[in-house]
């Protein structure tokens, strides 16, 4: 016996509601809880969808949402792994030393020591613009929410505040040697290439699961 | 308790869960959670039950480290995640049984000696 697309629906949008936002882990679930109900049925429970449901989510609901949890927490560490392999790639490498050349040449020709005001602002900056973005293409577009891309987001404020509690740690801005400044940028940029090939791969990725399926 | 067994030893399968999830895998060429759980239930006559509170977090962890993959096909008006073993996995699982059968040989020596 086999559930109606209504009753998979109804499935997906309890669990949506119970805070399961991210699809690629929803599916996984209203699977599992559709697998569970139809084996009820088979086995001979007589009631009708919506009761087995019922009953079924007051017995397993904590269960169930402790994966939400553990799910996001892989997908952390996953991006985090991926970001570091990313980092080594040689886009990255690339930006790092073009950015550190580019900073030395300038400033043998300018004083760009008003860099040193602005390199902890500008990653907040992108962050709000991208993620003002994001979600408003969401809203418009009415488009589904993918952990891994959401988390980048988590990762990229992370790296963020580790960036910056250094830079007070160490008191940088009144270090006159520039190049400390220049190694800071140039990595923080190199950071922003590699979180962008990690994005672009798990696009691709999320593509090819899901586009011609649903 | 994550991992139900009938009798009060889930901490000693709880130790054993990603042995087991990589040896059903490499045994059949793809599963889903639901289907992992049944299999288990099935081959320890219902001495082991798997919950899904359990289950997932151990195959994302596999997934995180590289050794599973994943597929994903429309069955039953619905989408259903499939995991198979990577190259890695394959390994690893080998390695895996191999300790398991040293710890297994190591305890029956402890407590039966004369059936080691």
């Amino acid at each position: 016996m086999k559930l109606t697309k209504e009753d998979i629906q109804f499935i997906d949008q309890y669990l949506e509601n119970s805070d399961v936002v991210h699809v690629d882990i929803r599916m996984e679930m209203t699977d599992h809880v559709a697998s569970e109900i139809e084996a009820m049925m088979v086995g001979g429970d007589q009631r009708a969808f919506y009761f087995i449901f019922k009953d079924y989510m007051v017995a397993n609901k904590h269960s169930l949402l402790s994966n939400n949890k553990s799910f996001i927490k892989a997908t952390d560490k996953q991006l985090s792994l991926s970001i570091f392999k990313a980092l080594l790639k040689w886009p990255s490498l690339l930006t790092f030393f073009i950015c550190m050349l580019l900073f030395t040449s300038l400033n043998m020709v300018t004083n760009i020591s008003v860099l040193k005001s602005w390199v902890g602002v500008l990653p907040l900056i992108g962050f709000v613009f991208f993620g003002v973005i994001y979600f408003v293409q969401l809203k418009w577009f009415k488009l589904e929410r993918f952990s891994a891309l959401e988390r980048m987001g988590f990762i990229y404020v992370m790296a963020f505040h580790l960036f910056h509690l250094c830079w007070n740690i160490s008191n940088f801005k009144k270090v006159e040697n520039n190049y400390v400044v220049y190694i800071l940028s140039s990595l923080a940029l190199a950071l922003l290439v590699a979180m962008v090939l990690v994005v672009k791969s798990r696009i691709s990725e999320y593509q090819n699961r899901f586009e011609k399926l649903v | 308790m994550y991992i139900c067994a009938t009798m009060s030893n889930s901490k000693l399968y709880k130790g054993s869960l990603n042995t087991i999830i990589l040896k059903l895998l490499n045994e059949n060429d793809k599963m889903y959670g639901y289907e992992i759980t049944q299999k288990v239930k099935e081959l320890t006559k219902g001495e082991l039950k798997i919950t899904e509170g359990a289950l997932y977090p151990a195959l994302h962890k596999l997934e995180a480290q590289g050794l599973l993959d994943v597929e994903v096909a429309k069955v039953d008006n619905r989408l259903r995640k499939y995991y198979k073993l990577t190259e890695n996995g394959t390994k690893e699982t080998a390695n895996k049984l191999e300790e398991l059968a040293e710890y297994i040989k190591t305890m029956q020596a402890l407590v039966n000696p004369k059936l080691a």
